[in-house]
């Protein structure tokens, strides 16, 4: 048959179905008509002609429904119909499509919400273009303990000029900036970038144009590009922008062009891109971050073994660099590390949400469980309701197919209620710690996600309709008008199944949160080394031209200290070049005096940092042996230093460190000790220690820096009565990021702190769904019992026995549930022990509190129904019978 | 047709009827009939196969229908064969020839 008579059966079919309906109906009925006139011409009565008539043509409903299943469109046909009568099922059973609609709209709401944040950061490319030839270009050294490690001017240069594996090659460094003439002073974070840097990412600005080579040199730099945000928040959306001069830290800046909405790297928050004034003979320091795009057709092993011959180039052209300080031909370990953009981006958040998307997978499955009882439960007082489709013609495979209609019907309501819960809860995320997670502001429910959330709907329906259509399927062939209306013991059997599988499943999730939660309470309460109480920190940037001369801003940094100490509630002040938890913290290599040879293999990095007096009292940084920095260690004065424990430890562990010396610029400029002082925890809670080396900040100045203040009363208190003693300084200073200590070390723990808390709430909710489970079951259990108990009561059975035996009951359920689920939960935390910090995969504590955890509240879930059970009425219990 | 072979003769069935409707058009109790004298009383078609082959034949576009009046003048549908299942009905009858000649064939040698 052609594909147009097979359309136009089709479309007749689904269109004229009242038609085709009469025409079948004729059709049988003049059949059944011929028969009885042939059976009355063969000499029968017309009354049991009649009957034996109907007895051949074997029931006029059932050969109907036979043709109904041949003719094509009937199964669409049959869908809808299946669908609405579903329907009008759900509307006739509100209780039980409440419950069975709530459970899926929670377990498919959080799956959609946590899917949404997987598309959102894991699984949406970046938006560039082409953004798979995106990567990361690192230097590395680890024999010097430097394992990924930024490029310098000179050997970004070097890299930029001679590979020929990449297409483009940017670097770029972040900071901030005063915007200072017309309009409010205020504080921008600025991207500083080579001339590349938009080439690369492959997105030209909206309006005017962007860096020209050779506008990355000094002198040809006071150019920049601002963000479309910036454009219309600061110039309304000028249209005449291009062209206009920004003064940025004092100096005259030309807007070139404005970038396209939503552009926003390296930092979320960089409103103004200005070109690098790069200096190709600088080696040091080592601050530029470098992007490029691949050539077509250039895989990263290759890009890293060419660039990685650039850098072995450079690093022979220029000895006395870092680079070169393992010779060459001695086995360096110097290479370059090129990674996809992308993962040097979303990497860390990567683990967790896989994580929470296997536990949201498990909050799913045990919703589908939930709800797949309470279809079984339904199932046996719909068992009439089926048998007699069963006898009205209607095939097992028809009636399981409309069952299965039913469950996906009830899944797509749960689904578009979860997609609402989904649309809610992501927009409520800014109101979650979510601070520092990568791309969490491109976080929508879209297209994408909807269309995950439909395979999901579909799936759930599946999983949870099926037991209940293929037990009717096999009630259908077994003819089951007989079974009465009781609900065998294959459905109970069914249903503890799914009870003890619910168990396993929230165990698994509540030890996995178990872990966790243990493990950020550890982190939490680790030794800082400082004391964050009542601590308050902000950064203060001198503008350079005001304050060219170092001798200014030093002279600036004395008296600001001086003013804070005096004010009323300050405890005591100092300033730092970076404050523990700040993210900016500097670290280089360094020489102990005695241990020069090791000192070059040994790989061993040290925090630097420049601070004045008093700052180490304000931290709480307790001063082990020698003195604190004093106002005479200056520019004019001997070269001093103060190390840590950790420093001293390793190169003189008998406690002579005083009066040793150190050096950090490899150009023998020593720094003798004079004090040694307690380490600290530089840049996470999960920091290995570090040496520290303090130097004065009169001995090494620096333009921007951070105030440390410890307070007598709640720090916030005194912010007011700061920024005024600041611009009594100087008004034209901005005083930002004014945190306490408190919230700068929350910024780094949000990650973990959101994880914990979507963990947590859902092992809670898989519990609870877990506990309604085992409640119907028990239930259930109890209902289809309840006339035995009556005669177990009757026949004088104390009601405490029968409380107990229900009870037993449970238990077994619970304990096959927890059994299974600790052979679970053994093999799958193992997963999560990179994130785990000083508690094992295995933590005893957690894996006894957890199971009693889930045996309590089984206990309470079953406790109503055994009660129930030992108040059995006999008589009404065997008068229902 | 006896209800247990149903699976295993569907095909025998459309063949059937096809070649009951190759002598002239005919209605459902006719077809049922006429496939039963053919077939000396070895098959009885049931309503219940009968009516779900001829719609699927006539969906295959092999039968067309239409009503008519019975000999008993009672208002009937007819079905004839069409071009397309003329055609079939003589592939299907060479084919049918060549697997039963070949299972004869095979059932011969082994015995």
């Amino acid at each position: 048959m052609s594909l147009f008579s097979r359309i136009r059966n089709l479309a007749t079919n689904l269109f004229r179905r009242n038609h085709i309906e009469q025409e079948l109906d004729r059709e049988v009925n003049s059949y059944l008509n011929q028969l009885i006139d042939e059976k009355i011409d063969g000499g029968m009565s017309p009354a049991s002609a009649h009957r034996a008539a109907m007895i051949e043509l074997g029931g006029v409903a059932q050969v109907k429904e036979q043709v109904r299943d041949v003719r094509p469109g009937a199964t669409i046909e049959q869908v809808w119909l299946d669908a609405r009568y579903a329907l009008r099922m759900l509307r006739k059973n509100p209780g039980f499509t409440a419950i069975a609609v709530i459970t899926l709209a929670l377990g498919i709401g959080v799956n959609t919400a946590i899917f949404s944040l997987v598309d959102g950061i894991l699984l949406r490319p970046l938006p560039y273009q082409q953004p798979d030839r995106l990567v990361r270009v690192v230097q590395s050294q680890r024999q010097l303990g430097l394992d990924r490690w930024n490029l310098s001017q000179a050997s970004f240069t070097a890299l930029r000029d001679n590979n020929h594996s990449l297409e483009n090659v940017a670097a770029y460094s972040t900071s901030g900036a005063n915007l200072t003439g017309d309009g409010e002073p205020e504080r921008v974070s600025i991207g500083t970038v080579s001339a590349d840097f938009f080439k690369v990412l492959g997105i030209p600005p909206v309006h005017g144009r962007d860096f020209r080579s050779g506008e990355d040199t000094p002198g040809n730099n006071g150019v920049c590009v601002i963000s479309f945000g910036f454009w219309q928040r600061r110039f309304g959306g000028d249209p005449n922008i291009v062209g206009r001069s920004l003064e940025l830290n004092g100096a005259a800046t030309e807007v070139i062009g404005v970038m396209p909405a939503g552009f926003s790297f390296p930092r979320p928050e960089t409103e103004i891109w200005t070109p690098i004034a790069l200096n190709p003979t600088r080696s040091a320091p080592y601050f530029l971050r470098a992007i490029a795009r691949l050539n077509p057709g250039i895989s990263l092993s290759e890009a890293e073994t060419e660039t990685t011959a650039v850098l072995w180039g450079y690093a022979r052209q220029h000895p006395g660099t870092s680079e070169s300080r393992i010779p060459l031909d001695q086995g360096s370990a110097l290479k370059t590390i090129v990674t996809p953009l992308k993962e040097t981006i979303v990497g860390n958040t990567q683990k967790p949400l896989v994580i929470l998307l296997c536990a949201v997978g498990l909050v799913l499955l045990i919703a589908c469980a939930n709800v797949a009882n309470l279809l079984l439960a339904r199932a046996t007082s719909r068992t009439r309701e089926i048998a007699v489709r069963f006898a009205l013609g209607a095939s097992p495979s028809r009636v399981a197919r409309q069952l299965l209609t039913e469950s996906l019907v009830l899944a797509l309501i749960g689904a578009a209620v979860g997609v609402m819960l989904a649309w809610v809860g992501v927009r409520m995320l800014d109101r979650l710690p979510i601070e520092g997670i990568p791309r969490i502001e491109v976080v929508t429910v879209d297209g994408r996600v909807l269309a995950f959330t439909g395979g999901i709907a579909l799936f759930t329906g599946l999983l949870f309709g099926l037991m209940p259509a293929l037990r009717a399927y096999r009630m259908g062939i077994v003819a089951g008008m007989h079974e009465g209306g009781r609900g065998g013991t294959s459905s109970r059997r069914s249903s503890s199944v799914l009870v003890a599988a619910q168990f396993a499943l929230s165990f698994v999730l509540l030890i996995g949160a178990g872990l966790l939660l243990k493990s950020f309470q550890r982190l939490q309460s680790v030794e800082l080394g400082f004391n964050p109480e009542k601590l308050l920190t902000m950064v203060v940037s001198l503008p350079a031209r005001k304050y060219s001369n170092p001798q200014q801003s030093l002279q600036f940094y004395q008296s600001l200290g001086d003013r804070m100490r005096s004010l009323a509630g300050v405890r005591a002040a100092g300033v730092t070049s970076n404050i523990p938890f700040g993210g900016d913290g500097n670290t280089d290599n360094f020489i102990a005096e005695g241990h020069e040879q090791e000192a070059a293999g040994a790989g061993v990095q040290t925090q630097l940092l420049s601070i004045t007096p008093g700052h180490l009292q304000a931290m709480g940084i307790p001063l082990r042996s020698g003195r604190d920095f004093e106002e005479t260690d200056n520019g004019d004065s001997q070269p001093v230093a103060i190390v840590d424990e950790t420093l001293a430890r390793m190169y003189w562990p008998d406690g002579d460190a005083l009066g040793k010396r150190v050096e950090t610029t490899g150009d023998m400029q020593w720094m003798t000790i004079v004090g040694v002082v307690g380490g600290i925890k530089q840049d996470g809670f999960a920091d290995e220690p570090q040496p520290h080396i303090y130097m004065p900040l009169a001995q090494s100045p620096s333009l921007l820096a951070k105030l440390v203040i410890r307070t007598d009363g709640p720090p916030n208190a005194i912010i007011g009565a700061i920024r005024t003693a600041v611009s009594e300084l100087d008004t034209s200073i901005p005083v930002f990021s004014i945190r306490t200590m408190h919230e700068v070390m929350d910024r780094t723990l949000n990650s973990q702190r959101l994880t914990n808390l979507l963990l947590t709430s859902f092992a809670v909710l898989a519990v609870l769904l877990a506990a309604v489970g085992i409640y119907g079951t028990m239930s259930l259990y109890v209902g289809s019992r309840r006339n035995e108990f009556g005669i177990r009561l009757a026949l004088g059975a104390q009601p405490v026995v029968l409380l107990r035996s229900v009870l037993r009951e449970g238990m077994v359920l619970i304990g096959a549930g927890v059994a299974i689920g600790l052979v679970g939960a053994l093999a799958l935390t193992r997963t999560i022990a990179s994130l785990l910090f000083q508690v094992s995969a295995t933590d005893p504590i957690v894996f006894t509190g957890v199971p009693l955890i889930l045996v309590l509240v089984a206990l309470v879930a079953c406790f109503v129904p055994a009660r129930r059970a030992s108040r059995v009425d006999p008589i009404s219990a065997l008068r229902h019978e | 047709m006896s209800g247990g072979t149903d699976d295993l003769l569907q095909g025998t069935l459309d063949l059937l009827i096809l070649k009951t409707l190759g002598l002239g058009p005919n209605h459902g109790l006719g077809i049922a009939r006429r496939i039963n004298q053919i077939t000396k009383g070895t098959f009885h078609p049931k309503p219940g196969s009968l009516f779900p082959a001829l719609h699927r034949l006539e969906e295959k576009g092999w039968l067309a229908s239409e009503w008519g009046e019975s000999e008993n003048r009672r208002k009937s549908k007819y079905y004839k064969l069409t071009r397309v299942g003329r055609r079939h009905l003589e592939a299907e009858i060479a084919n049918w020839e060549r697997v039963a000649g070949a299972i004869f064939l095979a059932l011969e040698t082994t015995s």
